[in-house]
């Protein structure tokens, strides 16, 4: 009897549900990344808080 | 014609319903295990109550949807866009209802109602409370209500679907109001917008914790638990807090500054976090990597490589290095910032006219944070609300235009959202500009979102009615308030507060509050929202199995 050149595999039992990722997908986020977005964050709410100063000085300068 | 609704819709509706169900008395058991570790006997038996009917509901409705005699399995049940719709619908009124029950004999409610207001209040991350003494509330009763914040702004229907997928899961991820598919698969995107959130409550909740420490002096264990509380209401952005004086207890600059971002980061959305995420991994990635391999080299080993997903094969133009830069020509993110500066200017003018704040140090933190509260929906004040009554004129205008616009769509933040605003400003100078032209002249219709786009008179639409939706409703709740002897000003500030899911409050939210009034707003925060389209097709389901033919 010659061998079916297309077996199909048999089904492992998996510890895990199947909604559970078997391996690491790209877009993943690594600690560095997390502080790194963070900071990223720190820095628009910075750049807008220096925004607020300076419109806050010309509020009390006009009125 | 309507057409009545069959069994099997039913049997659909009910499928998931029980799902979802399940996994919220799986959340349930968080708080549970609160109370065990904090020997809190009173709420634990509340807790355990609600788990229970949680549970229980949501094993008989999955046994009689899939009883063998309806003859429908798991696999033949398709959940259609009208029934998506209802589940969403019925979700977001259910789970308040039964998540209320540990409020109910706290002794910390006057009422069922107002218990069931405070559930909805964090279900829907608004932030208006009629919690009363909240100073003393049991530390488990508190995780709770900050719970229902993350649960709300993460969409129990996206846990659900992580954990059970099945087929029609798109139309139930539209039902909450979400746009972004981040991957190709709805699956996989719940599973991004939850890994951006696990990843933001690490770091959020240990920044806010070591501020509370370092800065503020508080035990390690007390830094925890309110960077953990603040943490759960900045970034879904709900505006609940540990104490009754929100964030003016904690009378710090650095922790205001902390939250701040966490507020930010809960107001942009998820497909924003998505893409500046796989910028900054890209740009970090080979970094890591050479130092993976160099640690890797030492103890010997393989590291298998990451897997590359078909995502970077779908998403047209990926692999640009000005990925993350092309976020800022984002027609959301340049509306975004157009109004908050435009309503932050505003608020500023008008509190100096009104000289409530004399130094540039106090006008600018005073009125930088409530802004940006009210803009990113969070409802945070670092202001009592006897304060609060008193920014009249320019300064009132300003704090209620950033509470209506909201934040960025399919984000946690509520509000008429930034997209919508841009959409129609972008549809109304087009249509200008076509009548300003000669005859025959072509118009661009392009916008930029992630990628060129053409608006098409439909999105145009869509976006023009909802936000006139958000506005009746607005009016409707003022109208309300006006009826009762409220003053206008602040009838309409407390309406958008309730229907734009922000939480601020000049005082008319009380305990004392009438009760149609409570009921609108509870109505207000629920549309709000599911942002209207869920709610009607509900209505039209039940009119339509009592009218149907």
């Amino acid at each position: 009897m010659s061998e079916d050149p297309h077996p199909i595999p048999s089904r492992s039992w998996r510890f895990f549900p199947a909604w559970v990722p078997r391996r690491t997908p790209a877009w993943a986020p690594n600690p560095l990344a997390a502080v790194a977005l963070f900071a990223l964050e720190a820095v628009i709410v910075l750049v807008l808080a220096l925004v607020g100063f300076a419109i806050a000085a010309l509020a009390l300068w006009v009125v | 014609m309507l057409v009545r609704p069959a069994a099997d819709d039913l049997r659909t509706i009910g499928s998931a319903l029980g799902r979802i169900f399940l996994v919220v008395a799986a959340a349930s058991l968080v708080p549970t295990a609160w109370a065990i570790a904090g020997k809190e006997w009173n709420p634990l038996g509340s807790f355990l109550l609600m788990g229970s009917v949680f549970a229980l509901m949501g094993v008989t409705l999955l046994r009689v949807s899939l009883a063998p005699r309806s003859g429908i399995t798991t696999d033949q049940r398709h959940l259609e866009w009208s029934h998506g719709m209802v589940v969403v619908a019925l979700t977001w009124l259910i789970v308040p209802l039964i998540g209320s029950i540990p409020f109910v004999p706290s002794g910390h409610y006057a009422s069922g109602l107002d218990a069931y207001f405070d559930s909805m209040s964090g279900l829907t991350t608004t932030g208006l409370a009629l919690v009363q003494d909240l100073d003393h509330l049991a530390s488990s009763l508190n995780f709770w209500r900050h719970l229902l914040h993350f649960l709300g702004g993460q969409g129990i229907i996206i846990a659900a679907l992580l954990l059970f997928g099945g087929r029609g899961m798109l139309t139930l991820f539209r039902g909450e109001g979400r746009e972004d598919r981040l991957l190709p698969s709805v699956r996989s995107t719940a599973r991004a917008i939850w890994a951006i959130s696990a990843i933001h409550l690490v770091v959020g909740v240990l920044a806010l914790g070591a501020v509370a420490w370092i800065v503020l002096g508080f035990s390690w264990r007390r830094s925890l638990f309110h960077g953990l509380m603040i943490f759960f209401a900045a970034f879904d952005t709900g505006g609940f807090a540990p104490q009754s004086t929100s964030l003016g207890y904690y009378h710090s600059g650095v922790f205001e500054s902390v939250t701040a971002v966490l507020m930010v980061a809960g107001a942009l959305s998820f497909g924003f976090h998505f893409r500046l995420w796989t910028g900054v991994n890209r740009a970090w990635k080979p970094a890591l990597s050479r130092l993976k391999a160099s640690v890797m080299n030492r103890f010997a080993g393989d590291d298998p490589d990451a897997d590359e997903t078909s995502w970077q094969e779908w998403r047209p133009g990926a692999g640009r290095s000005d990925r993350t830069r092309s976020l800022f020509k984002n027609l959301e993110t340049r509306s975004i910032l157009v109004t908050f500066l435009a309503t932050l200017v505003l608020t500023m003018f008008g509190l100096a006219a009104i000289g409530l704040y004399t130094s540039v140090g106090g006008l600018s933190r005073q009125g930088f944070f409530q802004v940006l509260s009210a803009h990113t929906g969070t409802g945070f004040a670092t202001v009592p609300s006897s304060e609060l009554i008193h920014w009249s004129g320019l300064a009132f205008g300003g704090m209620a235009i950033a509470m209506a616009l909201g934040g960025m769509a399919s984000s946690t933040a509520g509000g008429v959202k930034a997209l919508r605003v841009g959409l129609t400003v972008r549809a109304v100078t087009d249509d200008v500009r076509e009548a300003l032209l000669p005859e025959g002249a072509l118009v661009d219709t392009g916008y930029y979102q992630f990628g060129r786009r053409r608006l098409t008179p439909e999105v145009a639409r869509s976006a023009t009615i909802v936000s006139l939706l958000f506005v009746a409703l607005f009016l409707l709740g003022t109208g309300v308030a006006i009826a009762y002897g409220v003053p206008l000003e602040q009838a309409l500030f407390e309406s958008i507060s309730a229907g734009a899911s922000v939480g601020l409050s000049v005082g008319v939210t009380s305990p004392t509050m009438p009760l149609l009034l409570k009921l609108t707003y509870i109505a207000q925060m629920y549309l709000g929202r599911l942002e209207f389209i869920a709610v009607f097709v509900l209505f039209g389901f039940v009119y339509s199995m009592m009218r149907g033919k």
